[in-house]
């Protein structure tokens, strides 16, 4: 009978408190699992929300674009936008390329004057930006030539524009003088997010380069077929050569979106702190349970320690009794988990209130990463052999003849 | 002349009881040849379990020196003294302290488990032999449970040989046995002590065990109060004799 056979029989010896015991491991497993998959989907639902709301899995601009400082962004254009423009529909994974300019202007009703920030895209290809916001009224703009307009809804409401108004867009042209041009409101949409939508505002590039009086994008828009192949596909672009032969630089959505790591890293500090107050409450019932455990075998300690088994022994032997205890409830925790996730899910999920700042409300799945598992696992045995070895110190270290006089 | 295999040499223990001190042991001397079946007797609190302890390598004397197999149990680290433990003494416990988990054979097993010795068919046999010497060949599959007291003491045996020890340790053995248990245990124990030549040292209060001893250490208040042994040749009288002085201070009965 070896000493991790023997622990499995100690470990069965008083099976109902063991059970009391796994029932702690089990919930706490529970309760990590479920709210990692809660975190994990919405942070996957935030990623996939952030590429397709307009960022792309990555973008392409001309060199020195995102180190330019205050200097304005129309100097760096990419002009030689058909070589990159093959570049990139030649390379694997990518599934959409599209230019994109930025317009930042004056729009006005000819009594209301409001700031917009305008974007200007190939709106025959749009269907990556298509994503990024809802068409609340009327419809998006399908005319590359058409003078036509669509607006974040708080910037129409303020400019008391409707389907069919007309607006004037005034700007600055790259030499640096004014220009206008009258464009028609086709449609209003809304992002999800109050401030674009005050400020938003869409329209074909070749609007956007007329109003600019340039005749090149700003920057490439990149969308891949898949998210994971981001590094793989950036990292083969720039290995090519042809990055820096075209005078080009690239930045993935996880450099350019700031706001999704500090989100990322909001939710994941918050993990950190729901893991440690398990653990805590996993130890604490660990450390009870051996405890009592120890106490109940204090004379059976004394016992092996005058037949011969070292300090380390007796140690080992709870030890062992910890990490039964850990996988077997690691695995009952997981089938735990997935059967609370799968009822969750099953019923549409959670629903979660729109957060600050945003109009709109979503439901949230219960999807932990894989990784989780094998963290949630270390967390779990971490705990309970934590929880095991301290009273099993302290056990180990009874005179054997107290012990054996132990009632 | 062969070496004792245990000797106590003005040996004194003393405890702390809250703030009281007691001495448990007060300046004990004897010493034990190897082969010996030795009873310590006396009344209960007169310090035999103390004693025992202490040459059982388990507990250490407050002053005097404890030789077994002339080692020192003091000068050992806790590593050393569970090793000399595992592979020079057995123990034999009142309440028999078998591990409830472990079966017949895995409890006899167990120590050679614990000194790390390899589990191979000759050593099986030999597990096998000690069990049929104990009678329990029928019990080997059963846990503590399911024995009786008498069977679980042979158990208790068996374990404390199986490592071959030079000296078996049996702290008040049939105190919780009736009888013609206690008597069968001893049976047994007298019978392996011939068998292998092996040390035992019990202690106890009970007649039928000093009335079969062949040398009995009598322990009052934490002195010897008489050391008698088969062939004492300085009190040159006959075994009944001694034995009967032996019992008398023991038991405290007018003689």
């Amino acid at each position: 009978m070896d000493q991790i056979k023997m622990s499995l029989r100690n470990l069965l010896r008083n099976y109902k408190r063991t059970v009391l015991t796994m029932s702690v491991l089990v919930l706490g497993i529970v309760g990590m699992l479920v709210y990692a998959g809660y975190i994990d989907f919405s942070m996957w639902g935030f990623r996939e929300q952030t590429i397709k709301g307009g960022l792309g899995h990555f973008r392409v601009y001309k060199k020195g674009y995102n180190s330019r400082g205050s200097e304005r962004s129309i100097n760096y254009l990419i002009e030689n936008e058909r070589e990159v423009y093959r570049l990139l529909m030649r390379t694997a994974h990518i599934r959409e390329v599209t230019p994109e300019l930025e317009v930042q202007g004056i729009l006005s009703n000819g009594e209301v004057s409001e700031i917009t920030l305008g974007r200007g895209y190939d709106v025959t290809s749009v269907s990556i930006i298509k994503d990024s916001f809802k068409v609340v009224e009327g419809e998006f703009i399908t005319d590359a030539d058409s003078y036509e307009i669509a607006l974040g809804s708080i910037l129409a409401e303020k400019l008391n524009a409707t389907i069919g108004s007309y607006l004037t867009i005034m700007t600055t042209t790259r030499q640096g003088g004014l220009n206008a041009i009258d464009l028609m409101v086709v449609g209003i949409i809304e992002t999800g997010i109050d401030e674009y939508d005050e400020r938003l505002s869409i329209m074909s590039i070749d609007i956007a380069q007329m109003l600019l009086d340039v005749n090149a994008p700003e920057r490439y828009v990149v969308m891949l077929d898949d998210t994971d192949a981001v590094d793989s596909v950036t990292a083969s672009l720039k290995d090519s050569g042809m990055v820096s032969e075209l005078g080009i630089e690239i930045r993935t959505w996880s450099e350019l979106a700031k706001f999704y790591h500090q989100v990322k890293e909001m939710n994941e500090t918050y993990f950190f702190i729901t893991q440690l107050i398990i653990l805590v409450i996993v130890a604490f019932s660990i450390v009870n349970t051996m405890r009592m455990v120890i106490y109940e075998r204090m004379r059976e300690i004394g016992t092996i320690r005058a037949i011969g088994m070292t300090r380390a022994g007796v140690v080992r032997m709870f030890f062992y009794e910890g990490v039964w205890l850990g996988v077997f409830s690691f695995i009952l925790g997981i089938v735990a988990a997935v059967g609370v996730a799968w009822v969750i899910n099953f019923f549409g999920g959670i629903y979660i209130a729109p957060p600050p700042g945003q109009s709109t409300g979503y439901h949230t799945m219960i999807r932990p990463d894989m990784i989780r598992y094998f963290q949630v696992g270390c967390i779990v045995m971490f705990s309970v052999i934590l929880g095991s070895l301290i009273p099993a110190f302290r056990a180990a270290r009874v005179k054997i003849d107290e012990s054996l006089r132990y009632i | 002349m062969e070496q004792n295999v245990i000797e106590l040499n003005d040996v004194f223990k003393e405890y702390m009881l809250g703030k009281t001190v007691v001495r448990a042991v007060n300046g004990v001397s004897f010493a034990i040849a190897p082969g010996e079946f030795t009873v310590i007797a006396g009344p209960s609190g007169s310090g035999k379990t103390t004693i025992l302890n202490m040459v059982g390598c388990i507990d250490d004397a407050t002053s005097g020196e404890v030789l077994v197999k002339g080692k020192n149990h003091r000068m050992m680290s806790d590593n050393e003294a569970s090793f000399f433990r595992n592979s020079t003494i057995g123990y034999v416990f009142q309440n028999f302290n078998l591990i409830p988990v472990l079966n017949t054979y895995e409890n006899i097993e167990y120590p050679l488990r614990i000194g790390g010795k390899r589990i191979d068919k000759s050593v099986k046999i030999k597990i096998m032999n000690l069990i049929e010497e104990v009678g329990l060949t029928d019990f080997i599959k059963h846990r503590p449970d399911k024995l009786s007291g008498g069977q679980r003491q042979r158990v208790a045996v068996a374990r404390a040989l199986v490592n071959n020890p030079d000296i078996v340790i049996a702290d008040e053995p049939t105190a919780n046995l009736d009888y013609n248990t206690g008597s069968e245990i001893i049976s047994i124990m007298q019978r392996l002590n011939e068998l292998y030549g092996t040390t035992f040292v019990i202690s106890t209060h009970s007649e039928m065990i000093m009335k079969r001893a062949r040398r009995i250490i009598s322990i009052i208040d934490g002195k010897v109060q008489s050391d008698i042994g088969e062939c004492d040749e300085n009190k040159n009288q006959n075994y009944d004799n001694i034995f009967n002085e032996s019992l008398c201070s023991v038991t405290g009965t007018g003689c």
